[in-house]
Protein backbone atom coordinates (compact mmCIF):
# COMPACT_ATOMS: atom_id res chain seq x y z
CA UNK A 1 0.00 0.00 0.00
CA UNK A 2 1.01 3.50 -0.64
CA UNK A 3 -0.14 6.21 1.52
CA UNK A 4 -0.31 9.99 -0.01
CA UNK A 5 -0.90 12.64 2.11
CA UNK A 6 -3.75 15.30 0.83
CA UNK A 7 -4.11 17.73 3.50
CA UNK A 8 -2.33 17.29 7.07
CA UNK A 9 -3.97 20.71 8.84
CA UNK A 10 -5.97 20.34 11.95
CA UNK A 11 -9.02 22.48 12.55
CA UNK A 12 -8.60 24.80 10.03
CA UNK A 13 -6.88 25.78 6.09
CA UNK A 14 -3.81 27.49 7.55
CA UNK A 15 -2.00 29.21 4.11
CA UNK A 16 1.27 30.26 4.78
CA UNK A 17 1.25 33.94 5.66
CA UNK A 18 3.27 36.62 3.45
CA UNK A 19 5.04 37.18 6.52
CA UNK A 20 5.67 33.71 7.35
CA UNK A 21 7.21 33.79 3.23
CA UNK A 22 9.39 36.37 3.99
CA UNK A 23 10.79 35.59 6.88
CA UNK A 24 11.67 31.94 5.64
CA UNK A 25 13.46 33.44 2.62
CA UNK A 26 15.23 35.85 5.09
CA UNK A 27 16.28 33.44 6.89
CA UNK A 28 18.05 30.83 3.69
CA UNK A 29 19.58 34.27 2.41
CA UNK A 30 21.38 34.88 5.63
CA UNK A 31 22.71 31.28 5.63
CA UNK A 32 24.05 31.21 1.66
CA UNK A 33 27.84 32.44 1.68
CA UNK A 34 29.58 32.53 -1.60
CA UNK A 35 30.97 29.08 -2.26
CA UNK A 36 27.00 27.93 -1.80
CA UNK A 37 25.69 29.58 -5.57
CA UNK A 38 29.29 29.35 -7.09
CA UNK A 39 27.69 26.14 -9.13
CA UNK A 40 24.47 24.30 -9.82
CA UNK A 41 25.37 21.77 -8.11
CA UNK A 42 26.18 23.64 -4.66
CA UNK A 43 22.95 25.40 -5.08
CA UNK A 44 21.74 22.17 -4.85
CA UNK A 45 23.63 20.70 -1.74
CA UNK A 46 23.24 24.47 -0.31
CA UNK A 47 19.17 23.82 -0.83
CA UNK A 48 19.29 19.90 0.48
CA UNK A 49 21.08 20.95 4.01
CA UNK A 50 18.26 23.39 4.37
CA UNK A 51 15.62 22.38 7.30
CA UNK A 52 12.29 21.06 6.23
CA UNK A 53 11.12 24.05 8.57
CA UNK A 54 12.93 26.60 6.26
CA UNK A 55 12.68 25.38 2.60
CA UNK A 56 9.22 23.70 3.12
CA UNK A 57 6.13 23.78 4.66
CA UNK A 58 4.00 20.46 6.05
CA UNK A 59 1.20 22.34 4.21
CA UNK A 60 -2.12 24.49 5.27
CA UNK A 61 -5.23 21.98 3.24
CA UNK A 62 -7.35 20.27 6.26
CA UNK A 63 -7.27 16.46 6.56
CA UNK A 64 -7.28 14.06 3.52
CA UNK A 65 -5.05 11.09 3.41
CA UNK A 66 -5.43 8.73 -0.05
CA UNK A 67 -4.84 5.23 0.30
CA UNK A 68 -3.10 3.60 -3.07
CA UNK A 69 -4.00 -0.21 -2.95
CA UNK A 70 -3.92 -3.26 -4.77
CA UNK A 71 -7.58 -2.70 -5.85
CA UNK A 72 -8.36 -0.50 -9.08
CA UNK A 73 -9.65 1.87 -6.91
CA UNK A 74 -8.72 5.11 -4.32
CA UNK A 75 -9.11 4.66 -0.95
CA UNK A 76 -9.70 8.26 0.56
CA UNK A 77 -9.80 9.26 4.36
CA UNK A 78 -11.85 12.34 5.03
CA UNK A 79 -12.50 15.18 2.36
CA UNK A 80 -10.76 18.24 3.75
CA UNK A 81 -9.54 20.84 1.56
CA UNK A 82 -6.62 18.75 0.13
CA UNK A 83 -8.88 16.68 -1.35
CA UNK A 84 -8.98 19.74 -4.19
CA UNK A 85 -5.62 18.90 -5.00
CA UNK A 86 -6.47 15.45 -5.35
CA UNK A 87 -9.40 15.42 -7.48
CA UNK A 88 -7.08 18.13 -10.10
CA UNK A 89 -4.90 15.21 -10.55
CA UNK A 90 -7.31 12.76 -10.82
CA UNK A 91 -9.04 15.11 -13.35
CA UNK A 92 -5.44 15.88 -15.06
CA UNK A 93 -4.97 11.68 -15.63
CA UNK A 94 -8.20 11.63 -17.96
CA UNK A 95 -9.29 8.54 -16.74
CA UNK A 96 -12.77 8.03 -15.07
CA UNK A 97 -12.25 6.34 -11.38
CA UNK A 98 -13.37 4.99 -8.23
CA UNK A 99 -13.02 6.92 -5.15
CA UNK A 100 -13.86 5.24 -1.77
CA UNK A 101 -14.28 8.05 0.63
CA UNK A 102 -14.33 7.25 4.30
CA UNK A 103 -15.78 10.07 6.41
CA UNK A 104 -14.04 10.05 9.74
CA UNK A 105 -16.78 12.94 11.39
CA UNK A 106 -18.49 15.79 9.95
CA UNK A 107 -16.47 18.45 11.69
CA UNK A 108 -15.52 21.32 9.04
CA UNK A 109 -12.54 20.41 8.62
CA UNK A 110 -12.74 16.33 7.22
CA UNK A 111 -15.74 17.94 4.73
CA UNK A 112 -15.26 21.07 3.30
CA UNK A 113 -13.06 20.62 0.15
CA UNK A 114 -15.98 17.92 -1.25
CA UNK A 115 -17.67 20.65 -3.10
CA UNK A 116 -14.37 21.25 -5.15
CA UNK A 117 -13.76 17.86 -5.79
CA UNK A 118 -13.67 17.72 -9.38
CA UNK A 119 -14.03 14.12 -10.48
CA UNK A 120 -17.69 14.02 -8.37
CA UNK A 121 -18.57 16.24 -10.93
CA UNK A 122 -17.70 13.48 -13.59
CA UNK A 123 -20.47 11.02 -14.75
CA UNK A 124 -18.26 8.66 -15.65
CA UNK A 125 -16.50 8.23 -12.09
CA UNK A 126 -17.80 6.69 -9.08
CA UNK A 127 -18.17 7.97 -5.03
CA UNK A 128 -18.51 5.57 -2.44
CA UNK A 129 -19.29 6.65 0.70
CA UNK A 130 -18.65 5.46 4.29
CA UNK A 131 -19.49 6.06 7.56
CA UNK A 132 -20.23 4.42 10.71
CA UNK A 133 -23.17 7.25 11.07
CA UNK A 134 -26.39 6.51 9.60
CA UNK A 135 -27.00 9.95 8.16
CA UNK A 136 -24.02 10.14 6.07
CA UNK A 137 -26.35 11.32 3.04
CA UNK A 138 -28.12 13.42 4.57
CA UNK A 139 -24.89 15.47 6.56
CA UNK A 140 -23.23 15.64 3.24
CA UNK A 141 -26.49 17.37 1.42
CA UNK A 142 -27.09 19.44 4.28
CA UNK A 143 -23.31 21.08 3.79
CA UNK A 144 -24.14 21.62 0.34
CA UNK A 145 -27.18 23.67 -0.30
CA UNK A 146 -27.79 27.05 -0.12
CA UNK A 147 -27.07 29.66 1.62
CA UNK A 148 -23.42 27.44 2.39
CA UNK A 149 -22.99 26.97 -1.32
CA UNK A 150 -24.96 27.48 -4.42
CA UNK A 151 -25.27 23.91 -5.98
CA UNK A 152 -26.30 20.74 -4.00
CA UNK A 153 -25.01 17.38 -3.70
CA UNK A 154 -27.31 15.93 -6.40
CA UNK A 155 -25.55 18.25 -8.77
CA UNK A 156 -22.09 16.08 -8.65
CA UNK A 157 -22.83 13.82 -11.69
CA UNK A 158 -20.59 10.83 -10.72
CA UNK A 159 -22.62 7.53 -9.79
CA UNK A 160 -22.65 8.29 -5.91
CA UNK A 161 -23.52 4.93 -3.20
CA UNK A 162 -23.58 6.06 0.06
CA UNK A 163 -23.21 3.06 2.65
CA UNK A 164 -23.64 3.01 6.47
CA UNK A 165 -21.00 1.20 7.98
CA UNK A 166 -21.75 -1.81 10.18
CA UNK A 167 -20.76 -4.83 11.83
CA UNK A 168 -16.85 -5.80 11.19
CA UNK A 169 -16.97 -2.67 8.59
CA UNK A 170 -16.35 -3.30 4.83
CA UNK A 171 -14.30 -5.46 1.98
CA UNK A 172 -13.40 -3.80 -1.07
CA UNK A 173 -11.84 -6.55 -3.36
CA UNK A 174 -8.93 -8.23 -1.41
CA UNK A 175 -9.20 -4.75 1.12
CA UNK A 176 -10.40 -4.79 4.43
CA UNK A 177 -11.62 -1.94 5.96
CA UNK A 178 -12.66 -2.31 9.93
CA UNK A 179 -13.52 0.79 12.40
CA UNK A 180 -13.63 1.88 15.56
CA UNK A 181 -14.93 4.98 17.47
CA UNK A 182 -12.27 7.30 19.14
CA UNK A 183 -12.91 10.04 21.78
CA UNK A 184 -13.86 13.07 20.00
CA UNK A 185 -16.63 15.79 20.78
CA UNK A 186 -19.60 14.54 18.71
CA UNK A 187 -17.65 11.06 18.24
CA UNK A 188 -15.03 10.53 15.81
CA UNK A 189 -13.89 6.82 13.66
CA UNK A 190 -10.34 5.54 12.78
CA UNK A 191 -10.42 3.28 10.20
CA UNK A 192 -7.80 0.10 10.13
CA UNK A 193 -7.28 -0.65 6.21
CA UNK A 194 -5.78 -4.46 5.80
CA UNK A 195 -4.11 -5.82 2.72
CA UNK A 196 -1.99 -8.56 2.00
CA UNK A 197 -0.34 -8.65 5.57
CA UNK A 198 0.00 -5.35 6.11
CA UNK A 199 -1.95 -2.92 8.03
CA UNK A 200 -2.66 0.98 8.06
CA UNK A 201 -4.29 2.99 10.38
CA UNK A 202 -5.97 6.45 10.14
CA UNK A 203 -7.10 8.03 13.18
CA UNK A 204 -7.14 11.47 13.18
CA UNK A 205 -9.21 13.97 15.74
CA UNK A 206 -8.70 11.27 18.86
CA UNK A 207 -8.48 12.01 22.22
CA UNK A 208 -6.36 8.84 23.53
CA UNK A 209 -7.31 8.08 26.56
CA UNK A 210 -7.25 5.08 28.86
CA UNK A 211 -10.17 2.57 27.10
CA UNK A 212 -7.39 3.07 24.20
CA UNK A 213 -4.03 1.45 26.06
CA UNK A 214 -6.98 -1.50 27.35
CA UNK A 215 -5.46 -4.81 26.58
CA UNK A 216 -8.72 -6.18 25.03
CA UNK A 217 -8.69 -8.69 22.28
CA UNK A 218 -10.33 -6.13 20.08
CA UNK A 219 -7.61 -4.05 20.71
CA UNK A 220 -5.11 -6.38 19.85
CA UNK A 221 -6.69 -7.01 16.97
CA UNK A 222 -7.23 -3.67 15.84
CA UNK A 223 -4.00 -1.37 16.35
CA UNK A 224 -1.33 -4.16 17.47
CA UNK A 225 1.80 -4.59 15.10
CA UNK A 226 0.42 -1.90 12.60
CA UNK A 227 2.85 -1.21 9.96
CA UNK A 228 1.96 2.12 9.92
CA UNK A 229 -0.24 5.09 12.19
CA UNK A 230 -1.69 7.92 11.00
CA UNK A 231 -2.87 9.87 13.92
CA UNK A 232 -3.67 13.11 15.92
CA UNK A 233 -0.98 14.60 17.34
CA UNK A 234 -1.99 18.03 17.35
CA UNK A 235 -0.45 19.28 20.65
CA UNK A 236 2.18 19.48 22.33
CA UNK A 237 1.96 17.66 26.41
CA UNK A 238 1.73 21.10 27.61
CA UNK A 239 -1.11 22.26 25.44
CA UNK A 240 -2.62 19.20 25.75
CA UNK A 241 -3.17 19.20 29.35
CA UNK A 242 -4.63 22.84 29.10
CA UNK A 243 -6.86 21.44 26.37
CA UNK A 244 -8.15 18.09 27.87
CA UNK A 245 -11.70 17.33 26.13
CA UNK A 246 -10.94 19.43 22.95
CA UNK A 247 -10.48 16.27 21.32
CA UNK A 248 -6.91 15.68 20.19
CA UNK A 249 -3.50 14.58 21.46
CA UNK A 250 -0.32 14.97 22.33
CA UNK A 251 2.64 14.01 20.20
CA UNK A 252 4.15 12.72 23.72
CA UNK A 253 0.73 10.88 24.20
CA UNK A 254 0.80 9.36 20.28
CA UNK A 255 4.39 7.69 21.00
CA UNK A 256 2.93 6.02 24.23
CA UNK A 257 0.52 4.60 22.26
CA UNK A 258 2.43 3.73 19.26
CA UNK A 259 4.80 2.24 21.59
CA UNK A 260 2.34 -0.08 23.57
CA UNK A 261 0.97 -1.26 20.40
CA UNK A 262 3.87 -2.11 18.98
CA UNK A 263 3.14 0.20 15.76
CA UNK A 264 6.29 0.16 13.48
CA UNK A 265 5.73 3.78 11.86
CA UNK A 266 4.15 6.54 13.60
CA UNK A 267 2.63 9.49 11.68
CA UNK A 268 2.24 12.76 13.47
CA UNK A 269 -0.95 14.49 11.78
CA UNK A 270 -3.81 16.78 11.69
CA UNK A 271 -1.19 19.31 13.13
CA UNK A 272 -2.47 22.71 15.12
CA UNK A 273 -3.30 25.74 13.16
CA UNK A 274 -1.66 27.93 15.55
CA UNK A 275 1.92 26.02 15.41
CA UNK A 276 4.54 27.43 12.53
CA UNK A 277 6.70 25.09 10.85
CA UNK A 278 9.19 25.23 13.25
CA UNK A 279 7.26 24.29 16.11
CA UNK A 280 5.85 21.81 14.15
CA UNK A 281 9.23 20.44 13.31
CA UNK A 282 9.59 20.83 17.45
CA UNK A 283 7.34 18.48 17.54
CA UNK A 284 8.97 16.16 15.49
CA UNK A 285 12.55 16.61 17.06
CA UNK A 286 10.85 15.81 20.57
CA UNK A 287 8.89 12.72 19.66
CA UNK A 288 12.09 11.42 17.77
CA UNK A 289 13.89 11.76 21.51
CA UNK A 290 10.94 10.42 23.50
CA UNK A 291 10.85 7.10 21.05
CA UNK A 292 14.68 6.99 21.46
CA UNK A 293 14.81 6.81 25.01
CA UNK A 294 11.88 3.93 25.27
CA UNK A 295 12.72 0.15 25.72
CA UNK A 296 12.07 -2.51 23.80
CA UNK A 297 10.96 -2.21 19.65
CA UNK A 298 10.58 1.24 18.44
CA UNK A 299 8.22 2.88 15.99
CA UNK A 300 9.97 5.16 13.71
CA UNK A 301 8.45 8.56 13.71
CA UNK A 302 7.80 10.94 10.30
CA UNK A 303 5.91 13.95 10.49
CA UNK A 304 2.78 13.85 7.79
CA UNK A 305 3.43 16.35 5.42
CA UNK A 306 1.57 17.62 2.14
CA UNK A 307 2.77 15.66 -1.22
CA UNK A 308 4.41 12.89 0.91
CA UNK A 309 4.34 9.30 -0.03
CA UNK A 310 4.87 6.88 1.63
CA UNK A 311 5.08 2.54 0.92
CA UNK A 312 4.02 0.65 3.52
CA UNK B 1 37.93 14.94 9.47
CA UNK B 2 36.28 11.98 11.62
CA UNK B 3 36.47 11.87 15.14
CA UNK B 4 34.33 12.30 18.47
CA UNK B 5 34.87 13.85 21.84
CA UNK B 6 32.72 13.15 24.81
CA UNK B 7 32.44 16.18 26.97
CA UNK B 8 30.80 17.05 30.29
CA UNK B 9 28.96 20.16 30.42
CA UNK B 10 26.68 21.69 33.36
CA UNK B 11 23.28 22.23 32.42
CA UNK B 12 24.31 26.56 32.34
CA UNK B 13 27.29 25.39 29.98
CA UNK B 14 24.90 23.35 27.66
CA UNK B 15 22.42 25.95 27.38
CA UNK B 16 24.89 28.66 26.88
CA UNK B 17 26.50 27.06 23.96
CA UNK B 18 23.06 26.17 22.49
CA UNK B 19 21.78 29.87 23.16
CA UNK B 20 25.55 31.52 21.88
CA UNK B 21 25.02 28.57 18.50
CA UNK B 22 21.33 29.17 18.27
CA UNK B 23 21.93 33.24 18.20
CA UNK B 24 24.66 33.04 14.87
CA UNK B 25 22.73 30.14 13.31
CA UNK B 26 22.09 31.70 10.08
CA UNK B 27 25.84 32.52 9.78
CA UNK B 28 27.18 28.98 10.88
CA UNK B 29 28.88 26.24 8.79
CA UNK B 30 27.39 22.61 8.13
CA UNK B 31 29.62 21.42 10.98
CA UNK B 32 28.55 24.23 13.19
CA UNK B 33 25.47 23.26 13.07
CA UNK B 34 25.54 19.73 12.95
CA UNK B 35 26.96 20.50 16.84
CA UNK B 36 24.13 22.72 17.29
CA UNK B 37 21.03 20.13 15.97
CA UNK B 38 23.34 17.73 18.38
CA UNK B 39 23.00 20.08 21.58
CA UNK B 40 19.33 20.72 20.22
CA UNK B 41 18.59 17.15 20.54
CA UNK B 42 19.86 16.63 23.91
CA UNK B 43 17.54 19.36 25.08
CA UNK B 44 14.53 18.39 23.97
CA UNK B 45 15.17 15.43 26.19
CA UNK B 46 15.32 18.19 29.02
CA UNK B 47 12.84 20.92 28.24
CA UNK B 48 9.70 20.85 27.22
CA UNK B 49 8.78 22.27 23.64
CA UNK B 50 7.30 25.63 24.98
CA UNK B 51 10.39 25.96 27.29
CA UNK B 52 12.63 25.21 24.17
CA UNK B 53 10.63 27.93 22.26
CA UNK B 54 11.92 30.81 25.01
CA UNK B 55 15.50 28.99 26.15
CA UNK B 56 17.80 31.07 24.69
CA UNK B 57 15.82 34.33 25.44
CA UNK B 58 15.29 33.15 29.12
CA UNK B 59 19.26 32.13 29.32
CA UNK B 60 20.28 35.55 28.10
CA UNK B 61 17.54 37.64 30.64
CA UNK B 62 19.48 35.67 33.32
CA UNK B 63 22.81 36.12 32.39
CA UNK B 64 21.79 39.97 31.52
CA UNK B 65 20.07 40.28 35.14
CA UNK B 66 23.26 38.22 36.73
CA UNK B 67 25.89 40.97 35.25
CA UNK B 68 24.13 44.03 36.31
Amino acid sequence: MKIRFWGVRGSLPTPLTPAQLKSKISSITQRIGADDIATQEARERFLARLPDYLFSTVGGNTACVELATGENCRIVFDAGTGIRSLGQEILASKKPCAVHLFMSHFHWDHLQGLPFFGPAFDPNSYMTFYSPNPDLQAILEGQMRQPYFPIGLDAMGAKKEFVHLKGEGVKIGEVRVHYRSMSHPGGCYSYAVEEAGKKVIYSTDTELDAKDFDRSPENERYFADADALIIDAQYTLGEAIEKQYWGHSSFSLAADFAASWRIKRLILFHHEPNYSDKKIESILKSAEWYLSHMRGPRASVILAREGLELEV
Amino acid sequence: MTSSVTVSLSGGGLVGIYALLLDREAALDGDQRQALEAIREELYGRFTIEEMETLHEEYARYHGSARS
